[in-house]
C-alpha cells in the first residue's frame, strides 16, 4: 500500500528520534556533586546568608512571615504533577473563592517598576501591578520572577512556587505592590532597559515596565560560580 | 556495601524503560533535538526530587510526561538555559543530524499541540483519550488537532 507524504514524514521521524541515546547514567540531584568539597560550598553558604540577611530585611519592610511568603529554594517544590489524574490539571487555589471571579488575564494586567533600592550586595525592586481589565480578577499571590534585560536575556530567573499558592482578588482598577529581591547577577553587562517579568503560570505572565529606558539596575556580582537569586514577596495592597 | 533505597531503584529503572519515550515526547513537543535531551534530562531530576512521594506501584509514564509537557511551556525556560547554560549533551552524529534538519523544518509547520498529538496518537499508539489526560485537553480537541496537522502536512 501506498505511503501518504504525512506518513512519509512521520516514518522519517521515527526513524531518526529512535537514534537518540540516552545519557549514560540516570541523573540525580546530589550534594557534593563533582569534585566539591566541602571548602567548595563555603562561597553558597557565604551567599545564603547574605541572601538570608536580605530576605529577613525584606520582611521586616513588609512585617509579614518571611518564611511562609518569600519562596526559597527550600521552600519550592517543582511543579511537578501529583498521580494519576489531578497531574493533568492545575493545583487549585488553596483558599476557595467565588465562582464568579475568574483569574487574571494577563494582558489585562499591568504591571511597573517603582523603585530600586540597594542592601547588602542586592538590590530590591518596588513592584506595582494594576487589574486594567473590567472586571475583578484572581492573582497568585506569589509569582515566579526573573530579571531581564533589554535584549531578552535572562540575568536571573527565579523558582516557581509549586506549594499550593494563595490568590489574592484583583478589583477592575486596583493595584497591589510586592518587592524583589535580586542578588549576585555576573556575566555580560546588561542591555537597557532591564526589567521584571512575572510568571503567572501556564505559559502566561506579565512584564514589569521599567523604572527608565536606561535603566540597567542590577545588583552586584559575588562570585561568578555561583548563580543568580531572586525572591519574591507576596503580592500586598 | 550500602543499600539502595527502593525508591531509588524504581527510579533507575524508570530512566532505563522510559528516557526514550520522555525524549520522543519532548522532540514532538519542542521539535528541537537539544531541548528535548535536555527537558527529558529535568523531567529526571523532576522524577528524582518526587521519588519517595510517589506511589510506584502506578504507572510513572504519564507523571513523566506531565512533567515534561509543563517543563516545555515553562515561559521562563528559555531565559534559565540562558543564565545557567545548558547541561552538555551527546550530539547525533552527522547523517543523524542532516536528516533531523529536514524533519524538523516539516514538522514546525505545526503547533506543540498538533506536532504532539499526531505523533503520541500515530507513532506511540496512545489513544485519544490517554494522549489528551497526558497534553491536558480533551480526546475531542486532539482528534481536531490531528487532523489539522495532517491537512497541514499533506498541503504544505
Amino acid at each position: 500500500m501506498d505511503r501518504t507524504p504525512v506518513d512519509r514524514i512521520l516514518d522519517d521521524w521515527d526513524a531518526v528520534a529512535s537514534r537518540a541515546q540516552p545519557p549514560g547514567t540516570a541523573p540525580r540531584r546530589a550534594w557534593g556533586r563533582g569534585s566539591r568539597g566541602v571548602f567548595n560550598l563555603l562561597p553558597l553558604a557565604a551567599a545564603a546568608l547574605a541572601i538570608a540577611i536580605g530576605v529577613a530585611w525584606l520582611g521586616g519592610r513588609i512585617g509579614g512571615n518571611v518564611g511562609g511568603t518569600v519562596p526559597t529554594a527550600s521552600a519550592v517544590s517543582s511543579g511537578a504533577p501529583s498521580l494519576p489524574t489531578a497531574s493533568t490539571t492545575p493545583s487549585s487555589p488553596a483558599s476557595p473563592t467565588p465562582a464568579a471571579i475568574v483569574a487574571c488575564d494577563a494582558p489585562a494586567l499591568t504591571a511597573r517598576i517603582t523603585a530600586w533600592e540597594g542592601a547588602a550586595g542586592s538590590r530590591i525592586a518596588t513592584v506595582r501591578v494594576t487589574n486594567g481589565g473590567p472586571e475583578t480578577c484572581m492573582l497568585p499571590s506569589i509569582a515566579r520572577p526573573a530579571l531581564v534585560d533589554g535584549s531578552g536575556r535572562g540575568l536571573a530567573v527565579g523558582q516557581a512556587p509549586t506549594r499550593n499558592v494563595k490568590t489574592i482578588d484583583l478589583a477592575a482598577g486596583a493595584g497591589l505592590t510586592t518587592l524583589v529581591q535580586v542578588t549576585n547577577v555576573c556575566g555580560a553587562a546588561p542591555i537597557a532597559p532591564v526589567s521584571l517579568s512575572f510568571d503567572l503560570g501556564d505559559g502566561h505572565g506579565v512584564d514589569a515596565r521599567p523604572l527608565s529606558a536606561d535603566d540597567v539596575t542590577v545588583p552586584p556580582c559575588n562570585g561568578p560560580t555561583l548563580p543568580a537569586q531572586i525572591d519574591m514577596q507576596e503580592w500586598a495592597r | 556495601m550500602a543499600i539502595a533505597e527502593p525508591a531509588d531503584l524504581a527510579y533507575e529503572r524508570a530512566f532505563a524503560d522510559h528516557w526514550r519515550d520522555v525524549f520522543r515526547f519532548a522532540l514532538a513537543w519542542s521539535n528541537d533535538w537539544a531541548a528535548a535531551e535536555d527537558l527529558a534530562q529535568d523531567a529526571f531530576l523532576k522524577l528524582w526530587d518526587h521519588r519517595s512521594r510517589l506511589d510506584w506501584t502506578r504507572p510513572v509514564l504519564p507523571w513523566l510526561l506531565v512533567a515534561t509537557r509543563r517543563l516545555a511551556t515553562d515561559r521562563f525556560r528559555r531565559l534559565k538555559r540562558s543564565v545557567g547554560g545548558a547541561a552538555p549533551q551527546a550530539e547525533p552524529d552527522e547523517a543523524t543530524r542532516v536528516r533531523w534538519f529536514d524533519i524538523q523544518a516539516a514538522m514546525a509547520i505545526l503547533s506543540p499541540l498538533e506536532r504532539t498529538a499526531l505523533v503520541m496518537t500515530a507513532l506511540e499508539g496512545s489513544t485519544y483519550e490517554a494522549a489528551g489526560l497526558v497534553l491536558g485537553t480533551s480526546a475531542g480537541a486532539l482528534r481536531a488537532a490531528v487532523s489539522r496537522a495532517r491537512t497541514k502536512l499533506e498541503n504544505a
